[in-house]
């Protein structure tokens, strides 16, 4: 029997090396989390941080679960198409007689092997990994310590028995699946059912094709169509939102179960390809590719979208934070008045590199739309400002939207703009403003979501208006001021000050609204009362904002980076156990005098489809996704999508180049 | 002239410990124009022998010559331009590919490098015609008899007018019917369109449609047989010589009569 796996494991051995080598990668960035889990020195240091991070060992634990799970699920998907691959000597082991009892402790002791391999070399991979992983995530969250490898013996223990203990029901699995195979059943070389084209088949191909094209159009506009839904029907916005990704799931599964397939026989029968070698034995290898690997494809293609989706909102979301850090508070520092007296002192006058003043007048408007529609008589507080005073502040504070307006014209800002400018079905809207004490009259030409000197220094709103109308306005004044600081003392003045800030309120009540009474700043909050920090500072926020965000990515980017690597090696593997079974046809064809670049060169298209289609499909699905998340953000970034999907396709050109190697090796 | 030349070849497989010699300082040649059979006792080396003219496989030491050129000396890329302008080879094990029409099995060699022959539709109609393959075109390998792959095989080698055709056991798997077809049809090949023929057989009566057998045992040349008058005759020298080649010992070429 020691003979039997011996020659077992050494004619699988290329497929084998590749199954313990990514088993051990898993159990590495297990072992790694793990070990960070268990050095609670080490998670003092991120925990120290501020209030939110004290969720991080929480979170790994997480983290760790997740890709555990994911590692059983991966182990158990590899194991079938592993046993798969082999049913036929197993079948003819059982023919000549062989007990069922020794395959089965065989193919226990077999499993029980790999598995002590990959646990072994996992645990050293996760060791050196550990340091890597550590600093990743201190680095990430704006912690500067010096970390070492991290030692657990528990954590490896812990580990190594969970493991064992996978194998064995791996091998059990596959003992019991060596005592069911059939020994009548058909040969390797029918596996590959030629299935006829039949007018029902290729009435499934098209359908699934249009439907998929149908849901990827749906996903497109889904905001319009969920708001046309939930007008027309009652919860049909809701069901919208579940039925597009639905279809679109089902369809795409068609699509590679029968359309892909169908295309290929298509293909294969144009009589151009069918004279000319190259491409008659790539469309054939791929026909046969995607018929045997559907499942994985399609598996693959989900995971690509999630992971794609996720690493690529999450960027997104890093982006808009960042934004939203320098959007809420412009400059290092911004004070009101109040804000100023108490802030201002020799400290502080120090560090103060350049400030500017932006004046503005406070006073209540109201808005009216001809139509009735969205924003009719809403009634609210008004930072009012002068064009020129805007314009001024736009030269120390990039991304403020340049403004130009006529007389009696005004533009209005706000928090959240997208829910006045852009209703449901994307009409604009014609709204005039009267200033409700003055009696002034604006037509609202323009919504911006940008402050200047950023939102957190105003009640509520902001209104631009030309200088004259500003000149002419009778309303207490309310200036505000933006300081730039000496690099590297704003964190310091930060905290030095941050605790000794008070709170700047306005009353917020139907007599001011109304224009009865003038709006006035003072030091108490009433009921109604709008109110703000009287001292902002950036450095704070924009900390706080990376070490959130750090830690989420650090967890994205540690599951996309599983996904990724997984995905890639069940391609790689599925199409190298293709490889070995084509290995006789190579032959046949090299023997007929077949070039050696023109194998080359369909070993490296078939690869280069079937590693593309998964990443095509994965990269729409997660442009639709994005796109409709990025809807609910001003303004997202692309970029760091880009440079993520740049990404997955270098590492699967990696995995795809290897198989490539490996093909002409087997 | 001669087209194949072969001098003191030897081909041994394995290592160190586990030799074996398939062919031991072989040497003949073969004129243009002839159709050749090669026969010898099961493991004699007769593939082994085929596969080294076809550059399928390396000699340990000799030299193969074929149509002036040096085998052992061609590149790769030069091999396989080789085997598949000059050769057709129908394998023993037929060697289709398993994904692949029947039609495109005989039509792929020809496509592999262009220019296209531009008459290769008439071609495939002209071959599948002659060994009655024309309905099963459309099947895939795995659905033919193995008398149909042969002929299939078969269909493929002559498809490319080659100069020299190998042989190995074409009839192995045909009824006698269409082994006679097959037969002929190459015997005429070789009369109408010169092409040389070398064909490995244990057959007598497949023997005797060559003109000339050489048999081989242990890898090395035994004797050899000529036809000089009627296919009776020749197949009886043949028989006689098969019966001295399972008992007695080494002779030199016989005269029928
Ligand atoms: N690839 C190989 N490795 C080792 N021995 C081989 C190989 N191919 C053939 N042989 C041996 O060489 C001898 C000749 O084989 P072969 O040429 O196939 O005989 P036959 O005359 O029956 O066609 C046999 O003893 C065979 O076992
Ligand atoms: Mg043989």
């Amino acid at each position: 029997m020691g003979q039997l796996i011996r020659t077992s494991l050494r004619r699988h051995r290329t497929v084998n090396r590749l199954y313990v080598l990514m088993a051990a990668a898993m159990i590495a960035v297990l072992y790694a989390v793990l070990a960070l889990i268990e050095d609670d020195r080490l998670l003092a240091h991120t925990i120290d941080v501020n209030d939110l991070t004290a969720v991080v060992p929480a979170l790994l634990v997480i983290v760790l679960v997740v890709i555990l799970l994911f590692a059983i699920v991966f182990l158990l998907y590899m194991n079938s198409i592993l046993i798969e691959w082999r049913t036929a000597s197993i079948r003819v082991y059982r023919r000549l007689g062989m007990p069922v009892s020794r395959i089965g402790l065989g193919l226990l002791l077999e499993s029980l092997l790999l598995g002590a391999a990959a646990t072994v070399l996992g645990i050293g991979l996760g060791w050196v990994f550990s340091k890597f992983l550590a600093m990743m995530l201190l680095r990430l969250m704006g912690v500067h310590k010096a970390v070492g490898l991290l030692w657990a013996p528990r954590a490896a223990v812990e580990l190594a028995v969970l493991f064992l203990v996978v194998y064995a029901v791996l091998g059990t699995i596959n003992a019991i699946y060596a005592g069911n195979v059939e020994m009548t059943a058909e040969s390797a070389a029918n596996r590959t059912s030629r299935i006829p084209a039949s007018g029902w088949r290729t009435l499934v191909a098209w359908a699934g094709a249009v439907v998929l094209v149908l849901s990827y159009a749906a996903a497109y506009n889904l905001v319009h169509l969920t708001y046309l839904m939930a007008q027309r029907y009652h919860g049909g916005g809701v069901w919208t939102l579940l039925a597009v990704p639905a279809l679109g799931v089902l369809s795409l599964y068609v699509v590679f179960k029968v359309s892909l397939p169908a295309l290929f026989v298509w293909l294969m029968k144009r009589p151009k390809l069918r004279r000319n070698a190259a491409a008659l034995m790539t469309v054939t290898n791929v026909h046969k590719r995607l018929l045997r690997n559907v499942h994985s494809l399609f598996l693959t293609t989900l995971l690509a979208t999630i992971t794609i989706t996720v690493l690529g909102s999450g960027a997104i979301l890093y982006q808009f934070g960042q934004r939203s850090v320098t959007r809420s508070v412009a400059l290092d520092m911004v004070a009101s008045s109040t804000g100023v007296k108490q802030a201002f002192s020799k400290d502080t006058a120090a560090v103060i590199k350049r400030a500017v003043v932006l004046p503005t007048k406070l006073a209540a408007g109201r808005l009216s739309e001809p139509n009735h529609a969205t924003g009719d008589g809403d009634e609210t507080i008004y930072n009012v400002m002068a064009l020129s005073d805007y314009t001024r502040i736009r030269r120390v504070q990039k991304g403020l939207p340049a403004l130009t307006l006529g007389p009696h014209q005004a533009a209005m800002i706000l928090f959240g703009r997208t829910l006045y400018q852009h209703t449901w079905l994307g009409k604009r809207q014609h709204w005039g403003l009267t200033l409700t004490r003055t009696h002034q009259r604006f037509a609202v030409k323009t919504v911006t979501g940008t402050f200047p000197l950023g939102d957190s220094a105003y009640f509520d709103r902001a209104l631009v208006i030309p200088d004259r109308d500003f000149r002419q306005l009778l309303a207490p004044a309310d200036p505000l001021t933006g300081y730039l600081l000496k690099q590297g003392q704003s964190g310091q003045a930060a905290k030095q000050l941050n605790d000794g800030v008070g709170e700047d309120y306005v009353g917020g009540s139907a007599a001011i609204l109304t224009g009865k009474k003038a709006p006035r700043v003072k030091a108490t909050a009433g009921a109604a009362d709008f109110g703000r920090r009287a001292v902002q500072f950036k450095a704070p926020l924009m900390g706080e904002m990376n070490v959130l965000f750090g830690m989420g990515l650090f967890i994205v980017i540690l599951l996309g980076a599983v996904f990724i690597v997984a995905t890639a090696s069940i391609l790689m593997i599925k199409q190298l156990m293709l490889a070995a079974e084509d290995h006789q046809a190579r032959t046949i064809l090299r023997q007929l005098g077949m070039p050696q670049p023109l194998e080359q060169r369909v070993a490296a298209a078939q690869t280069a489809v079937i590693f593309a289609l998964p990443l095509a499909f994965g990269t729409l699905n997660s442009a639709l996704m994005i796109r409709y998340l990025s809807m609910f953000l001003n303004d997202p970034g692309v970029f760091l999508v880009i440079v993520i999907v740049a990404v997955y396709i270098l590492v699967y050109l990696a995995f795809g180049i290897l198989t490539v190697r490996l093909t002409a090796r087997t | 002239m001669r087209v194949v030349d072969v001098a003191h070849l030897t081909k041994v497989y394995g290592h160190r410990l586990n030799r074996v010699t398939a062919l031991n300082d072989l040497s003949f040649h073969i004129e243009a124009g002839e159709f050749v059979g090669i026969m010898g006792p099961s493991g004699a080396g007769k593939s082994t022998l085929l596969n080294m003219i076809a550059t399928i496989d390396q000699p340990t030491s000799g030299k193969l010559t074929v149509a002036g050129k040096e085998l052992t000396a061609l590149r790769d890329s030069e091999a396989a331009a080789y085997r598949r302008e000059d050769l057709g080879f129908i394998f023993q094990a037929f060697n289709l590919v398993p994904d692949l029409t029947v039609a495109d099995n005989i039509t792929l060699p020809q496509t592999f490098v262009p220019p296209l022959p531009k008459d290769l539709d008439q071609r495939l109609m002209h071959f599948a015609n002659l060994l009655g393959l024309v309905p099963l075109l459309k099947r895939y390998p795995e659905q033919l008899s193995l008398g149909q792959r042969q002929r299939v095989a078969a269909a493929r080698a002559m498809i490319g007018h080659p100069d020299l055709i190998l042989a190995d056991e074409p009839t192995g798997s045909l009824d006698s019917m269409a082994a006679t077809e097959l037969l002929q049809y190459l015997a005429k090949l070789n009369l109408e369109e010169d092409v040389t023929i070398m064909m490995v057989t244990h057959d007598a009566f497949t023997a005797s449609f060559c003109n000339r057998i050489i048999f081989i045992r242990d890898g090395a040349y035994f004797a050899e047989v000529t036809r000089r008058s009627s296919r009776q005759a020749f197949f009886n020298s043949i028989i006689d010589m098969e019966a001295t080649i399972n008992g007695g010992d080494r002779r030199g070429p016989i005269d029928p009569h």
